[in-house]
Formats: C-alpha cells, structure tokens, sequence
C-alpha cells in the first residue's frame, strides 16, 4: 500500500512538473491564436472564443520572416558542421597527442567558460568590427565554431576510449588523421550528435549575438527577427507566439528523428542540459 | 618532444577516404556560405545604408528606427515628403526590439563608433543620457550658420543640457489625459467626465465604476517609473537638490509613493502592483475593455484607431488630468522626445537637414503634440481634426483642446531628468516595488532610494 501511495504521488508530482512544461508551450500556441489586444485578457482562455488567424497570414505574407527563417538555417548548420570538424580535432588533440604546455593550454581553454558572455559584447563587436565580421553571418558562426565546454566534454570522451586501440592502429602505420577519422569518430557518434543537437538549438535560439552583431534587417536570424513584430509601446505577442511556433519545428523534428542518439550521447557524457 | 615521436610513428597521411570526406565536407561548407552570401546581398536596400552612400554621390541620411515606426504608413509618407522635399534619400536602420529594447542596442552601437547619422530619443531621460555621454553632435554652430533661432521655434520645450550646448531638436511634446471607456460609464451610470477635477474625484468615480464581479476596475495605471512619483512632479518638486544631491527624501515624493501604492491596496480602484506584476497585465491592458479610466500619455491615442489589433465595442472619451486639491499643483506633465546626431555621422549636413525637418513636420503626419511654440491655434485646431477623424469622431476637438490645451493647467517634465537620471529611473523603480508589495516600508524605501540615488549621481558625475 505504501508503495501505492509513494509510486501514486511520484506519478502525480511528475504529472504537476509535466504540466508545468507544457504550459508554455500551450500558452504559444493559444495566444498565436488570438488577436494581439487579447493575449493577456484575464481569465486566460486556452481557446480563444473567435480564432485569429490574421497572425499566421502575416507570418505567410511577410517581406522577411522565410527570409530570416533561411539565414538561420544556414547559420546553424554551417556552425553545426564546422564546429564538428573544429571541436573534434581540438579533443582529440586533447586526448590523444603529447606537446608542451597541453595542460596549461587546457586549463587556459576553460578560464574561459568562467567568462560571463554579457560582459564582453563590447569587446567582441570591436574586434569583429576590425575583423570585418560584423553585419555579415560569418560573425554568429566563426565565434561559434570553436567551443571550450564540448573540447573539454569530447577529450573526456575520447580518453575513455581504450589507448590500445590507436595504439594498435599507429603500429599498423595509421596516420592521426587516419584514426582521427576511422576509429575515434565512429566510436563517438553519440557525443557528436549530443554536440550537434545541443549546437543545432542553442545557435537557433541565440538572440543577443545576431541582435548585436548583425544589423541590416535582411540579414537577421529568426529570433531577433521576431522582434520586429512590435505594437505603440511593447511587443505583438500574437505575431511572435505564431512566429515561435513555427520556428519549434525544426528543433522539434530533429530531435524527434535523433532522440535515441540525444540521450544515449547525455548519458555517456553526463550533460546536463 | 613526445608529440614528435607521435607524429614519427604514425606520421601525416591523408588516406584517398580522408580526402574524399574533407572534399565532401568543404563542399558543403562552400554551397551553404553561398547560399548564406545570397541572402546576405537581400534587396540590396539596406547594404547600401551600410556602405553609407560611399559608391554612390546620392545625398542619403541613416536612422535608427524601431520596427514598429518603421513599417507605419505615417513614417513612409514623412519620409516621402521629406526626400521629395529635400533630395535626401532616407535609409533607415531598423533595430529590432520596443521602445525600450532598441537603445540596448544602440548604446553598443555609439560605444563602436558606429556612423548611422540619427536617433531618436523617445523620452527626457534618453536625450540626457545621450546628450551627457558625448554620443550626440552639438547642433549649435550648424544652426548658427543659417540663423536657425531653435529657442523661437521650440521655447521651453528645447532640451537643455549642462554644457550649455543643443544636442536635441524636440519633434513631439506629449502630454497626459484620462481616456475613459464609455461603455463602462453607461452601464454604471455614471456621468462622463469634464474639466477640472482632483484626485480626490477620481478615485470616487473609479469606485463607482469598479465592479469586482464583474472584473472591472474604474482605473488603469502601468509600471512606469513616473507613475511613483507623478504627485511630486504636479507640485513641480525637482528630482535633484541645489547642490545636485537627490532630492528623493522631500516629503512630496514620499506622499506621491504612497499616494499610487494606495489607489491599488486602499482604495482599490485598480489592479495593485503585486496583481499587476503577477497576472504580468500589460502596457495594453485598458484596450481590453475592463477599465474605466486609463491615466497615460497622449501617444496612446493611436491604440484608439487601430481596431484591427484592437477590436472593441465601446467608445472612448478624453478628459483633462486630475490636480491635487490643494490648488498647488495644477500641472498637467509630459515627455519631450527628439532627434539627435551621432557624433560619428557620416553625413552631417544631411543629418542636420533631416533633423530639422522632423522637429517642425513630424506633427502633421503622426497626431502627436508637437513641439513647437511658434504655431498658431489654426494649427492646432488642424491636428485636432485630424486626429478626431481618425477616430471616426469619437473624440472631438473640442474635448481634445479642453483635455490638452485650453485648461487651467500648467506643463512640466514628467521624468526625473538630470546627472545619473537612468540608473536614478532605475533605482526608483527597485526600490519602490519592494514598498508596493509590502517587503519594505515607506520610510525605509524613501531612504534607500535617497541613498541609491545619491550614489549615482556622484557617480555619473565622476
């Protein structure tokens, strides 16, 4: 009966934590419903009485919003795809390779995580300014393509893999490329598709640096590009909320489709999102 | 030493497969960024904006503007007319973000050295921060060049600055009002306002009309800092002491706290702080109908006319702001807004020209209260109609004249603008919060805010 009760109440508390979640989500969805003068009517109506649709057909009929939706993408994979080659070849020199001053390297490396982000926008839009990156994509990509956090997630990985093999593979005359590729990659298929997803949705929904650092309009990522959707003096949540939920659904399906390697990747490395 | 003897047992061979992958890979890189530089030419409109004009020999002005002017058929057509007026092209920067949001972004802007020529300043404390930072060019010796006699045309509406120089040439100066839902006054009925009347008469007209049971408040009021102090500044009480020290421990600011904390928690007519900030009510809320007075500046006025985003079935009405009953502080109060010049512009005289013609036309296309001295009452009266049209004649000019200009009240600053004056907004709002919702009590808040204030204060001026 006690174990009734315990699994009872745990199964509620997870429903509460649940639920929790999902408002959110609920709330997007219901106020990308309704008119924009509706949204924060109280008592909140989860079905609005009349359906708006005028948000989405200015979704579908905007000069920008497939536009920003595209610039995103792009950013995304290209930050995806370079920091993949980028970060991978960082940990396993981590991992693998013996030169002077790797550790004081290391450490080096991750001083910097301890760095809060906010605090050096001004330094970085200077130096991307004299680097010529700024208003241009190249300035949310190339920052991105080299990531302390999954250098030091993926070495750690890497040095789980047992020495013999690479050992084995330098005797039989492999080059480190050769079990760069061959042996370690495969091997860590779900770390990188860890990295990959947790790069994928972070880059998609970074704000401030596209806000920052980039300026022309058409240049704009989707979720600044949500800002534009403004009223007299605050945001138009109607517009946003329809804009957000079709911005989830890249996030949404990619996850869906690679959600095996996801939590196999966050149990083998210990991630906590 | 060891990473040699690595590199000599295994050596840098890149396997026909390595190849291919890289090849792969690169391929892919490249077909993106191509893809990511197509999208990065877009209409070619806004890079030139960018490029400042330096192709081309076409006079062009840059501006910052939010999203929201930017794509209203009022500012097209004001740019329009100005081009067509002047030969300036006109290329705006839209910053996305509010009215608020946008100067995070700016800010880092003029700390960069960014060159996009205007800005507009939408509110006393940002043409002070603006202006005291070194981030504005001074208009004066441009003005001077051709006799342009600013103080004539704009009087006490010219925002002035410690230095004695003009950054700002103001475009609006709005004032406030009460709107009332007349809906709401039907069904009570309860006889609509008109002329003067005290705070004492608003608070009992708005418990006439507040009906719990039926989720209705006789009044509205928002977050804004100058809501806390809105009492001190009808009776003219300057936010700075002669010596520059805060002048938050006067008594009138301590009465204009409780005053507002008051017309939620005593008096209830209102939603109180805690039930504002918790239902997250918004800037918006009196559209929705369950309002029977929205005390708020007269920029509100456009909410009135958009029924598209605000469908209503009830009718709005204007009247003139509440005075103490003292008799000492009939004051109605406003907000003076501007443009400035980056100090870094790249098209000065351009910008100058730019500037100039928004501070004197800018009223003629948006219905707000210019801010100009020098007009006639046949002006006025036209910005009236206009506006009175718009709202299919709702409102009258004559209510909009009685409401705004041909009343018994005087007009001051509603900000607290001076040395410090955004972290001093800032610390007004942190601190009285905790008063509003009951953690810190009146005196003690007083004296935080004092403290606060007086530290930043000295520290703008350091």
């Amino acid at each position: 009966m006690g174990t009734l009760l315990r699994k009872g109440l745990f199964n509620l508390f997870m429903l509460i934590l649940g639920v929790i979640m999902v408002v959110p989500f609920v709330f997007m969805i219901s106020a990308s419903l309704k008119a924009p003068g509706e949204v924060f009517v109280n008592p909140m109506q989860i079905i609005p009485d009349k359906i708006y649709t005028l948000n989405y057909e200015t979704i579908f009929h905007h000069k920008y919003y497939f536009h920003w939706y595209w610039n995103s993408f792009s950013t995304v994979v290209m930050t995806v795809l370079l920091r993949g080659l980028l970060v991978t070849m960082a940990a396993y020199a981590f991992a693998r390779l013996s030169f002077p001053g790797k550790n004081a390297i290391f450490l080096f490396l991750l001083s910097a995580m301890m760095i809060p982000h906010d605090t050096t926008i001004v330094a970085k839009f200077m130096l991307y300014k004299y680097m010529g990156l700024i208003n241009t994509h190249w300035v949310i990509i190339l920052p991105a393509a080299f990531d302390v956090f999954f250098i030091f997630l993926l070495r750690q990985f890497f040095m789980g893999i047992p020495k013999d093999l690479t050992e084995s593979a330098l005797i039989d005359g492999a080059s480190h490329f050769g079990i760069y590729f061959r042996i370690i990659l495969p091997l860590a298929v779900p770390a990188l598709i860890t990295m990959g997803l947790f790069t994928f949705i972070w880059t998609w929904n970074d704000f401030i640096s596209p806000f920052i650092f980039i300026n022309d309009i058409n240049k704009q990522l989707v979720t600044v590009g949500l800002e534009y959707f403004q009223l007299e003096a605050g945001k138009n949540y109607a517009l946003q909320m329809a804009g957000a939920c079709l911005i989830v659904v890249i996030p949404i399906t990619i996850f869906a489709v690679l959600q095996k390697y996801f939590v196999q990747g966050i149990a083998m490395s210990g991630i906590k999102g | 030493m060891e990473m040699q003897s690595d590199f000599d047992s295994g050596g840098v061979k890149v396997t026909i497969q390595t190849k291919k992958y890289t090849i792969v890979l690169l391929m892919m890189m490249m077909l993106l960024s191509a893809c990511g530089s197509k999208s990065d030419s877009g209409d070619g409109k806004t890079d030139e904006a960018q490029n400042n004009g330096s192709a081309s020999k076409e006079r062009v002005v840059t501006v910052y503007e939010d999203a929201k002017r930017a794509e209203s058929e009022e500012m097209k057509k004001k740019i329009a007319d100005f081009t067509k007026e002047t030969g300036i092209k006109v290329e705006l920067n839209i910053v996305p973000g509010d009215g608020v949001e946008i100067y995070k972004k700016i800010d880092v802007d003029m700390i960069s050295n960014e060159k996009t020529d205007i800005i507009r300043l939408t509110n006393p404390i940002l043409i002070d921060k603006y202006g005291s930072n070194g981030w504005l060019y001074p208009l004066d010796e441009l003005m001077a060049k051709e006799n342009y006699d600013a103080t004539k045309i704009y009087g006490k509406y010219l925002p002035k600055f410690q230095d004695g120089k003009t950054y700002v040439l103001p475009d609006q100066a709005g004032k406030w009002a009460v709107y009332y839902n007349k809906k709401i006054f039907d069904d009570a009925g309860v006889p609509y306002p008109s002329g003067e009347w005290t705070w004492d008469d608003y608070i009992e007209t708005a418990k006439k009309l507040t009906n719990p049971a039926k989720g209705i408040y006789g009044s509205y009021m928002l977050d804004y800092d100058n809501y806390m102090y809105m009492l001190a500044r009808q009776y003219d009480v300057s936010g700075y002491k002669e010596d520059g020290t805060s002048n938050y421990d006067d008594p009138a600011f301590k009465k204009a706290l409780q005053f507002f904390g008051d017309l939620g928690t005593v008096q209830k007519i209102q939603p109180s702080w805690l039930e504002f900030k918790s239902k997250k009510l918004s800037w918006d809320g009196f559209m929705s109908g369950d309002y029977g007075m929205h005390f708020i500046g007269t920029w509100y006025t456009n909410q009135f006319k958009d029924k598209t985003t605000y469908p209503r079935d009830w009718k709005v009405g204007i009247t003139q702001i509440p005075v103490p009953a003292d008799g000492k502080g009939n004051n109605n109060f406003g907000i003076v807004a501007g443009y400035g010049i980056n100090k870094n512009a790249a098209h000065l005289d351009d910008a100058y020209t730019y500037v100039k013609w928004m501070a004197e036309n800018s009223y003629k296309y948006n219905g707000n209260l210019p801010a100009r001295v020098d007009l006639s009452d046949e002006d006025i009266k036209a910005l009236f109609q206009k506006t009175s049209d718009d709202l299919s004649g709702e409102i009258t000019v004559e209510e909009l004249d009685k409401a705004l200009i041909s009343n018994n009240l005087g007009f001051v600053d509603e900000k607290i603008t001076g040395p410090g004056s955004t972290e001093y907004s800032n610390i007004i709002l942190q601190e009285a919060e905790l008063y509003l919702v009951g953690q810190k009590s009146l005196d003690d808040t007083i004296k935080s805010i004092k403290e606060r204030a007086d530290r930043a204060i000295k520290d703008a001026a350091q």
